[in-house]
């Protein structure tokens, strides 16, 4: 049947941002979302529910990001190389004399946020605000699922690039929630 | 932490860090938000499927 018109902006916006959390690439995440509109509307679906068809469109929009992401490697101009060492990154977060420049907190019983969904609007905020090459490789690891070495030969760095960069995106994504959404210094909300 | 997430840590590497972490409230929490994203990530996956 498809989808009804007036869901399609709706749907396609969704996609779109699904898209770009872990391409980081506007006109690419454009692209496959297309793509997967077109292979949506030539293909026959029988699903009944919204939420069916939904899952289905997603899943197709899934393998094509992966797609996408190995078939890139080749394409160097998407991939600008910014060099941020190590020792930069450390110093973020911590002083000179070892310790951390700010506390992490004590977060309680987090699991509880998982169940509300004001805990997801802020964690997707805090997804995209990642560093952007740091983000790219945590998505491939986190969401993607890719291997380690899946992902650096699609990054084209080595394993200790790639424990840097998935390092940096868990200290600003921590960062992010603990001030976001636990409050810091005052504990859970 | 961060690295033992990605490969396994020698001995004498655990050591220490399980050393360090019973007197490092700061790092002893870090390792629990680190679990807690590892988790959040996991779920965050499945809210489509």
């Amino acid at each position: 049947m498809g989808i009804p018109s007036e869901d399609l902006p709706r749907m396609r916006s969704y996609l779109l941002r699904y898209a770009t959390l872990q391409l980081r690439d506007p006109a690419l995440a454009e692209d496959v979302v297309q793509e997967t509109l077109l292979a949506a509307f030539n293909s026959p679906s029988r699903f009944s529910g919204k939420s069916a068809y939904k899952t289905w469109l997603v899943g197709i929009l899934k393998h094509k990001i992966v797609d996408v992401v190995r078939k890139r490697s080749r394409d160097q101009s998407l991939f600008a190389v910014e060099e941020t060492p190590e020792s930069e990154a450390a110093e973020e977060y911590f002083a000179a004399d070892g310790h951390w420049r700010e506390f992490p907190s004590n977060w309680g019983n987090p699991e509880q946020s998982l169940e509300d969904k004001r805990f997801w609007v802020v964690f997707e905020r805090c997804l995209e605000a990642m560093p952007v090459r740091a983000a790219r490789a945590f998505m491939m690891r986190e969401f993607m699922e890719l291997t380690s070495d899946e992902i650096c030969k699609e990054l084209a760095i080595t394993s200790t690039n790639l424990w840097v960069l998935l390092h940096r995106a868990r200290l600003s994504l921590r960062g992010c929630l603990e001030v976001k959404w636990f409050d810091g210094a005052t504990g859970q909300k | 932490m961060s690295e033992a997430r990605e490969r396994r840590l020698r001995l004498s590497e655990r050591l220490a860090l399980r050393l360090h972490l019973g007197v490092c409230a700061g790092c002893d929490n870090f390792r629990k938000q680190l679990d807690f994203i590892g988790t959040a990530m996991r779920r965050f996956r499945r809210r489509d499927d």
